[in-house]
């Protein structure tokens, strides 16, 4: 196996640090007193209900019969909403749904008001106008227009029975993004929109209509075009990513199948204080004391293996925070933690077995060289198959006990928060180990030969 | 020279363990009844979450029989078989020592579960590479059952380091949660820890013993 120069080491380390740094601490900066976020750090991770508590609220069918088809709905809409972590108790003889959403959840409405809209009616209309009763504000610092009131209250143009799904997307002019969310119509309603809308009969060209969840006004958009694609897009001045988000994952999932009434609201409480403290200062005291038995036993050889920990770690804390992505990070658990400790366990596994072969092979007296191929080849297969093979039970775990739209559609909505979040994590883990547990060690090593030659240095005997 | 283990010799012991704490674990819950025990936060493990659970078991035994095919040809049926069972036993016994030591049957103790299958298949791996290796290289000199035996004895060394390496990692999660006042969370490191080690020996054990037996 061909000597690698001193260099590859370095720059490798070098990268891998400052990787490890930006996943870590993230990047932000200010524009007066708004914080932009580059890259998110740790500190950004959103905590499930485990860690930080969450918001609960319970709502009772109108038909107790109809219950479990409520909490299909309301699961459907968590799992657009992309609410990887959320609990929903169904109590079917009393026809009690109790949905807890995380508090630490990273949205412009608060966790008690996306718990709200999640267990709501859900029902879209169009509306003539856009009178209201009342003005309220959000948690947002936005205003919301409650209740129709007047024409607007007296006619309606579409309802749910005319829409077949609903999306979002953002649109930016001049450095300014604008979030929309779009209404698929079926047939039948894309025909009234036609009608409605059609720039020489229709009856509300150039007038405003506006657009209701509920009894809560979405927007009140002026007809400009006729609306014949069997689609409509809208958006207002309080429209942010998170909301069209929501709005979609509710309109999307349709009505529930009756209506339901609020019993109580309550705040859920985590399962101890502080638990993202004990995780931060228990991942720094494993990953030193690792670190030292390493050292203690590999030598120089070590760092090769710290190297290859320290970016399986950031790797994996990348996906969770989902490092430079937009919205929101994964809603990361205490199971996932767990996984995400397992999973550099996994690569510092790997090393392991490079660096057992290799102090053996010094121990019978092969030159270093020769000793760092064979642990090398040697160790390969091992490490493709634990990761395949984890990979595989992962795999099996996020898509069975997950929330996306896919797995739901498969599998049905029942979901395991706990089991979904160690899936999703030690997924990527194993995935990412293929590259930190043998890619990284074995250049690091055949580098770091003709930095010391000694096998000494290596955990050889001097 | 280092004295070596018996691990085929291990086997019954390691079930008779296996049964005792499984059926403790249930007895537990049985006989006490209601959440008095361990409390347990799934209040409605309804059939939909067994089936799923089903589902998972089935897939995985498929997959994992599909790559040890194309991995290890004739011997990969055998191999998934035994590495598919030991890690049903070791979630069964994850499952009974969180129960056994109290701890709240909630996600987290399906993170035990899943902690305990992870290390159960990585400890196979490790075990069927070590094996085959030992196998082909001397076929004619060495007969099968020391193959294995040697082969067990060489992963159970590493493992050994391994299993030292997690220790450190939970007991710093547990020196952690007890700063912290977080009892809830410290009760899960003794099955955790108990669990890590029983996954390997058994793995170990229960392979060597069915490799003994066909051999």
């Amino acid at each position: 196996m061909k000597r690698l120069g001193i260099s590859v080491s370095l720059i490798l380390a070098v990268l891998i640090l400052a990787f490890s740094v930006l996943s870590v601490f993230g990047c932000s900066y200010y524009v007066g007193d708004n914080k932009n976020t580059v890259i998110k750090g740790f500190g950004s991770i959103d905590w499930g209900v485990d860690v930080n508590g969450g918001s609960k609220i319970a709502v009772k069918a109108a038909s107790v019969d109809e219950i479990d088809a409520v909490a299909d709905v309301v699961r459907d809409r968590a799992a657009g909403f992309g609410l990887t972590d959320h609990r929903i108790v169904v109590d079917e003889e009393a026809g009690v749904l109790e949905l807890t959403v995380p508090s630490s959840l990273d949205c412009d409405f608060s966790a008690a008001e996306v718990a709200a809209f999640l267990t709501a009616y859900g029902e879209v209309t169009l509306r003539p106008g856009g009178s209201y009763t009342t003005m309220n504000v959000d948690s947002s610092d936005s205003a919301s227009f409650i209740t129709p009131s007047g024409t607007t209250a007296q006619s309606v143009l579409i309802t749910s029975d005319d829409i077949k799904g609903s999306s979002w997307f953002e649109y930016t002019e001049e450095k300014v993004t604008y979030y929309y969310v779009n209404l698929d119509f079926d047939a039948e309603g894309a025909e009234k929109m036609a009608a409605y809308t059609n720039a020489d009969t229709g009856t509300y060209y150039n007038q405003t209509v506006s657009i209701w969840l509920d009894d809560r006004m979405l927007a009140n958009p002026t007809v400009s075009e006729t609306i014949d694609q069997g689609a409509l897009s809208f958006s207002s001045d309080s429209m942010t990513q998170s909301k069209c988000e929501l709005y979609s994952a509710i309109i999307s999932s349709g009505t529930l199948p009756c209506t339901v009434s609020i019993v109580s609201t309550s705040e859920a409480a985590p399962v101890a204080g502080n638990i993202s403290d004990i995780i931060f200062i228990a991942g720094i005291v494993a990953l030193v004391a690792i670190a030292v038995i390493m050292l203690i036993r590999y030598k120089l050889g070590a760092v090769a293996g710290l190297c290859a920990m320290l970016l399986q770690f950031s790797a994996v804390l990348a996906v969770i925070t989902r490092f430079a992505g937009e919205g929101r990070t994964f809603l990361l658990t205490i199971p996932g933690a767990a996984a995400l400790a397992l999973s550099v366990m996994t690569t510092v596994f790997s090393f392991l077995l490079m660096g057992e072969r290799m102090k053996s092979e010094l121990s019978r007296g092969t030159v270093l060289g020769t000793a760092i191929s064979t642990a090398v080849e040697k160790s390969r297969m091992i490490i493709v198959d634990m990761s395949i093979v984890l990979a595989v039970v992962a795999l099996m775990g996020l898509f069975i006990f997950g929330t996306s739209g896919l797995t739901v559609s498969i599998f049905g909505a029942y979901n395991v928060s706990g089991v979904y979040n160690f899936s999703y994590v030690l997924f990527f883990g194993a995935v990412f180990n293929l590259v930190t547990g043998y890619l990284v060690p074995q250049l690091m090593l055949r580098s770091l030969q003709s930095f010391a030659k000694k096998p000494s240095m290596f955990g050889g005997a001097k | 020279m280092k004295k070596s283990i018996n691990f085929a010799s291990l086997s019954k012991l390691m079930l008779i363990i296996a049964a005792a704490v499984v059926v403790a674990g249930i007895a537990l819950l049985a006989i006490l009844g209601g959440n008095t025990f361990a409390y347990c936060s799934f209040a409605n493990l309804s059939f939909s979450l067994v089936a799923k659970v089903a589902v998972a078991a089935v897939l995985v035994c498929a997959l994992v029989l599909v790559y040890f095919v194309i991995r290890f040809k004739k011997s990969g049926v055998m191999m998934a078989v035994v590495s598919t069972i030991g890690a049903a036993v070791n979630a069964l016994v994850a499952f009974a020592l969180c129960i056994i030591c109290r701890a709240n049957l909630s996600d987290m103790a399906f993170a035990v579960v899943l902690f305990a299958v992870a290390l159960s298949y990585i400890t196979f791996v490790l075990f069927a590479h070590s094996f085959t290796k030992k196998t082909s290289r001397k076929k004619a000199a060495e007969p099968e059952v020391d193959a294995f035996s040697v082969a067990a004895d060489k992963v159970w060394q590493l493992m050994v380091i391994m299993l030292i390496l997690i220790c450190v990692v939970i007991v710093a999660a547990f020196v952690a949660s007890l700063v912290f006042s977080a009892w809830v969370l410290a009760l899960y490191a003794l099955p955790a820890i108990l669990t890590a080690v029983f996954s390997v020996l058994f793995t170990l054990s229960f392979t060597c013993k069915l490799y003994a037996d066909k051999a």
